[in-house]
């Protein structure tokens, strides 16, 4: 029943948006968000309750049926999915410039695709719902219109389609291996068998590529940057990040046994080049939403991070963990709040380049101070509850002896401050008279809201990191559960 | 939820909410927003009288809230606390009322105001501050508010400023964060009171205790503006007057003070710090900012750059005071944190008056300027000169302590640092007060503005602005006249001393 | 030599190939042409695989390669659109233009 909330949902209201009128579109995106929504609180609380459970799709065992987990920390992942599309459909239905009809049921395609792979635990479903997500997320790209997103989303779609296909040969050699396409099947073989290793490597290489890891991220600014705000929004926050938080799963759970150390740092190592490139980038862009994609590449570098660290095992495993996951879900909800916010600048302001944002703290002040506290949020900052996954991995690369991590996850706080504050500051400037009352005129507070309501969820859950670390439970990433 | 937790929030809550409610309100609304602003303060100082009562009669405040399974948030209330956030209630109400007379014709007071509330939480919240953590976590927030403030004025010069605060508070901050973490991975979770945890690390790991303290203390300094991390403070007083007296007095550099006292007291302890040989380097940097940041004022000549690098001075009294590790120079060091704030937030009114009321930011404008604005002069007369340390004002009582604490604890050469910075201090006060009462102004009969007639009585002309400094100026008056009875600064700081720490006494030699 | 290793060998040969015309060529056509030859191979390697064992070939992974290839039909149809759109747009069908990075 939850799954049918979580997965058949989605896709049973992307069929029917497909043949409804453009005027039935935002209510039954609205409902969607509720059941959606819904579903995740009712699984959550059985998760508290009850604890986490393997569930074969349709009732066939494995190793034939595809196994789908409900558990914590896919759910927590739900759960920001479901805020950023409750606003991301808010924002469309608000926005001045009307969203095309076909838009509509291709949103709800890639949540499809976004809820099973943040519920799957088979590697074939995954390629599958990967490739849902990404196919529909680039077609959401042309509706910009313009030939620059044209060529960003045909660049997008071969590389992340070659990273697809990567994934598939690792799944297809996983299988050559055990006969079966679960994650348990590894723990059956031999974790020295090279195929193993090969096979791992080869899905690792294909999400990698689908997250925009150093070196496979030249694709993801001008694609990010070419779609509408609403649209960025959902790609930088949710259609990268799936994949990396799968990538997290299989690196904490079946990968775990042949996690090398050498491999462990490989990735470590993406991550630290990812953040500090990311960021130099992303201080010398002049259009805000371009800075935002690049941040982007940067705070994905973290999620690498988190694997040498988890290979440590034990309790500072679980620290790592924690921290990568609270991390994953900040960066979702300020990065989608970030792109909104671009968006309501264009409508304000009429543009978005840096300069734009000039005076915006006092003509729009809430679109201002909803700016702060995303980058607050980025930065890793107190009151964000990213703070508090920030936290957790210092101690784990403190208190594993592997102190050099703590140099990218401290260094790239400050890089995020050098390219945050640097639009913060701009918003604080006075500008003339004629551009405040300019801004004041065009400036429109619902769409703020949206914003500031998205970006200030980080904040209230600082104090909620009680709940929300229960849920996100321990290591291996799948909680140790069996078929 | 117990009613002490309850006691807690709400003082949380008393600026919180008005920072809430005042960004909620429009720009016009200056009424509604001042009720706000100043119900709160109001509403603060009750509390934290009835707290002080509280605490007296043996109740004890905490509240805390799990994070994860080993990171807890931590609010309570002991006797130092109470301290610093009795000075902040107090300064605060003080500094509300001057900040909407200065800013009365500005143009983004919601913007303003709002911060200025969020930069009264967080202080409280790093006053009560039960661990690391929790102090990790309003330190950050203080940052984050206070920056709005010194950016407020939206031109070049301030966003630069904002861009060099920014700079040196995250670079502390880094600092301070490692230290922190790096102990409490050698240590466990330290929760303020805890010393035993490092006291184990004297015997096991000295060397890993040093460095997480020196980058602990580092990190603090920053917002402390001890020498060399000071540049961000005097760079800092392009913001409006009431800012740079609550940076000065109340919030941030005293932030960095408390929390040094803190690290001291209740995260190394007493003991332990002598072991690891801890305070006399502390000492001698906090003599070194003392003297350079002396110096440097004396060669400043606007009014509120000579202020800012008298405070860089005077705050490092705070730190000697703990550095000495001994009873006497503890109070010494205590009663300064009070002291320290009450008179250097008068002065900074003083200056933000005589802007507003005389047009004087210059000190070779000050010739004569008593006569025209003689409450304002008044109050910034009797705060230099405390701030001197000419008795019986209350920066004698600062420094009277310090010195008996320090020829306890056998260092005489603190006696040459603390005569020394007397005499820059008068060298770089005295100036400013004979020119404001004996000089004549520039072209005598000429006055400046024509305001010389019309602003014969400052304090009935524009009385919010000029009464919060001859307040508190008063009330400066009153700790240095009154320091032995039951209720001033000093007989608290000796209650924390003798009841809270315990310094053991004589020391073992 | 077995069959299935021929099958295997000639499916890695395939993506090869598919690579190679996917990150070389300038041509969206081609790239896009690439990358089928790429799935195939991919597809082809999965089929070996499956058909490894002594007796019947493995049922399952030719379940799963009828999906991918929907999934490619569908990849391969977004991209063809857009090329379209992207050749109506500035009549050119190379993405080697003024670089974006």
């Amino acid at each position: 029943m939850i799954f049918a909330c979580l997965i058949g949902l989605p896709l049973a209201v992307a069929g029917l948006a497909a043949l409804t009128p453009l005027r039935w579109q935002v209510p039954l995106a609205f409902g969607l968000a509720a059941g959606v929504t819904l579903g995740a609180v009712a699984g959550a609380v059985e998760v508290l309750g009850a604890g986490p459970r393997v569930a074969p799709m349709g009732g066939f065992p494995l190793p034939l049926g595809i196994a789908l987990v409900l558990d914590g920390p896919g759910l927590v992942m739900i759960l920001m999915t479901s805020a950023v599309m409750a606003a991301t459909f808010g924002f469309l239905a608000l926005q001045p410039t009307p969203f095309p009809r076909a838009g509509w049921p291709l949103l709800h395609l890639v949540w499809v695709g976004l809820n099973t792979l943040f519920t799957t635990a088979d590697l074939f479903n995954a390629y599958v719902a990967m490739e849902v997500m990404s196919l529909a997320g680039i077609a959401l790209i042309a509706i910009s219109g313009t030939a620059k997103a044209l060529e960003a989303q045909i660049r997008y779609l071969l590389i992340a389609t070659m990273g697809a296909l990567v994934y598939l040969l690792g799944t297809a050699l996983l299988y050559g291996a055990t006969g079966r396409l679960d994650v348990w099947a590894v723990a059956q073989i031999d974790p020295g068998a090279p195929a193993l290793r090969l096979a791992a490597a080869c899905i690792t290489l294909g999400i990698l590529v689908k997250m925009a890891a150093w070196p496979f991220h030249t694709w993801l600014p001008p694609a990010h940057s070419g779609a509408i705000a609403p649209v960025s929004a959902l790609l930088s926050a949710l259609v990268v990040k799936a994949p990396a938080f799968l990538l997290l799963r299989f690196w904490t759970d079946m990968f775990a046994p042949l996690a090398l150390p050498a491999a462990g740092t490989f990735l470590g190592v993406l991550g630290t080049i990812a953040i500090v490139w990311g960021s130099i980038q992303a201080m010398r862009q002049d259009q805000v939403k371009r800075v935002i994609a690049y941040s982007t590449v940067a705070q994905l570098g973290y999620l690498l991070l988190v694997i040498p660290l988890v290979a440590e095992g034990g309790a500072i495993a679980n620290l790592a963990w924690q921290g990568g996951v609270l991390h994953a879900i900040t960066h979702g909800l300020a990065k989608a709040g970030l792109f909104l916010a671009a968006g309501s600048l264009l409508v304000t302001a009429g543009g978005d380049r840096v300069r734009d944002l000039i005076a915006t703290s006092r003509a729009a002040p809430l679109l201002g101070f909803s700016i702060g506290l995303g980058v607050i949020s980025l930065m890793g900052l107190p009151p964000s509850v990213g703070f508090v996954g920030k936290w957790l991995l210092l101690r784990a690369s403190l208190e594993s002896g592997q102190w050099w991590w703590a140099v990218p996850i401290l260094g790239g706080g400050l890089l995020a401050a050098a390219y945050g504050f640097r639009l913060v500051a701009v918003t604080f400037r006075s500008g003339t008279a004629r551009r405040r009352s300019a801004l004041r005129a065009a400036n429109r507070p619902p769409l703020d809201g949206l914003v500031f309501a998205l970006v200030s969820l980080p904040m209230l859950l600082f104090l909620a990191a009680a709940p929300l670390s229960t849920l996100i439970g321990t290591v291996p990433g799948y909680g140790g559960l069996q078929p | 939820m117990t009613a002490e937790a309850l006691l807690l929030l709400a003082l949380l809550a008393c600026s919180l909410v008005p920072a809430a409610v005042v960004a909620g309100l429009d720009e016009t609304s200056t009424a509604r927003r001042n009720r706000w602003t100043l119900g709160g303060a109001v509403l603060k100082v009750l509390l934290v009288t009835w707290m002080m009562l509280g605490v007296q009669a043996g109740r004890f405040f905490e509240a805390t809230l799990p994070l994860t399974g080993t990171l807890t948030l931590e609010l309570r209330v002991d006797a130092l606390a109470l301290l610093f956030v009795s000075l902040s209630a107090v300064l605060w109400l003080a500094t509300s009322v001057f900040a909407i007379a200065y800013l009365a014709k500005d143009p983004a007071q919601r913007r303003f105001f709002t911060f200025f509330n969020f930069c009264v939480t967080a202080t409280t919240g790093i006053a009560l501050a039960g661990n690391l953590f929790t102090f990790f976590v309003f330190y950050e927030l203080l940052t984050l508010a206070t920056w709005p403030l010194v950016a407020h004025r939206g031109d070049r010069a301030s966003l630069q400023a904002a861009r060099l605060y920014l700079r040196y508070t995250l670079a502390g901050s880094v600092a301070l964060l490692i230290g922190m973490l790096w102990l409490q991975a050698i240590a466990g979770p330290i929760a303020f009171g805890e010393t035993g945890k490092v006291a184990r690390l004297v015997e096991t790991q000295p060397a890993a205790a040093v460095v997480c303290f020196a980058l602990m203390a580092a990190g603090l300094a920053v917002k402390g503006a001890m020498v060399p991390f000071h540049a961000w403070l005097p760079a800092a007083m392009v913001a409006p007057a009431p800012v740079s007296a609550l940076l000065h007095a109340v919030a941030v550099v005293k932030a960095g003070a408390f929390g040094i006292v803190r690290l001291v007291l209740d995260v190394y302890g007493i003991e332990a710090s002598r072991d690891l040989g801890l305070g006399l380097p502390l000492a001698l940097w906090a003599s070194l900012t003392i003297i350079v940041g002396s110096v440097i004022a004396l060669r400043q000549d606007t009014v509120k750059k000579r202020l800012a690098y008298s405070t860089v001075s005077q705050v490092s009294y705070i730190m000697l005071g703990v550095s000495l590790l001994g009873p006497i120079g503890l109070v010494g060091g205590l009663v300064h944190l009070i002291h320290q704030g009450l008179m250097k937030i008068t002065l900074f009114f003083c200056a933000g008056a005589l802007e507003k009321l005389a047009g004087v930011t210059r000190i070779d404008q000050m010739a004569g300027v008593g006569w025209r604005v003689p409450w304002t002069m008044l109050a910034f007369s009797v705060a230099a000169i405390g701030m001197m340390g000419a008795p019986p004002l209350a920066g004698f009582v600062s420094k009277w302590y310090l010195g008996l604490g320090g020829i306890e604890v056998g260092a005489l050469w603190i006696i040459a640092v603390l005569a020394g910075s007397t005499l820059l201090n008068a060298l770089y006060f005295l100036p400013l007060i004979y020119a404001a009462w004996f000089q004549s102004p520039p072209g005598e009969g000429a006055p400046i503005d024509g305001k010389r007639e019309a602003l014969a009585n400052d304090l009935r002309q524009a009385p919010t602005l000029v009464a919060p400094a001859v307040v508190i100026a008063t009330a400066a008056l009153a700790a240095g006249l009154f320091a032995a009875s039951d209720v001033s600064p000093l007989a608290w700081s000796e209650l924390i001393v003798d009841r809270q720490y315990r310094v053991p006494w004589p020391l073992p030699e | 030599m077995s069959t299935w290793l021929l099958y295997a060998s000639s499916g890695a040969l395939l993506v090869a190939i598919g690579l190679h015309g996917l990150i070389l060529r300038r041509h969206l056509i081609r790239r896009i042409l690439g990358l089928n030859v790429l799935g195939g191979g991919v597809f082809a390697i999965f089929l070996a695989l499956a058909a490894r064992g002594d007796g019947p070939a493995d049922p399952l992974p030719h379940a799963l390669v009828i999906t991918g290839i929907v999934v490619a039909v569908a990849g391969t149809a977004l991209a063809l659109a857009i090329t379209v759109r992207y050749f109506e747009a500035t009549g050119r069908l190379d993405i080697d233009g003024p670089d974006n990075r």
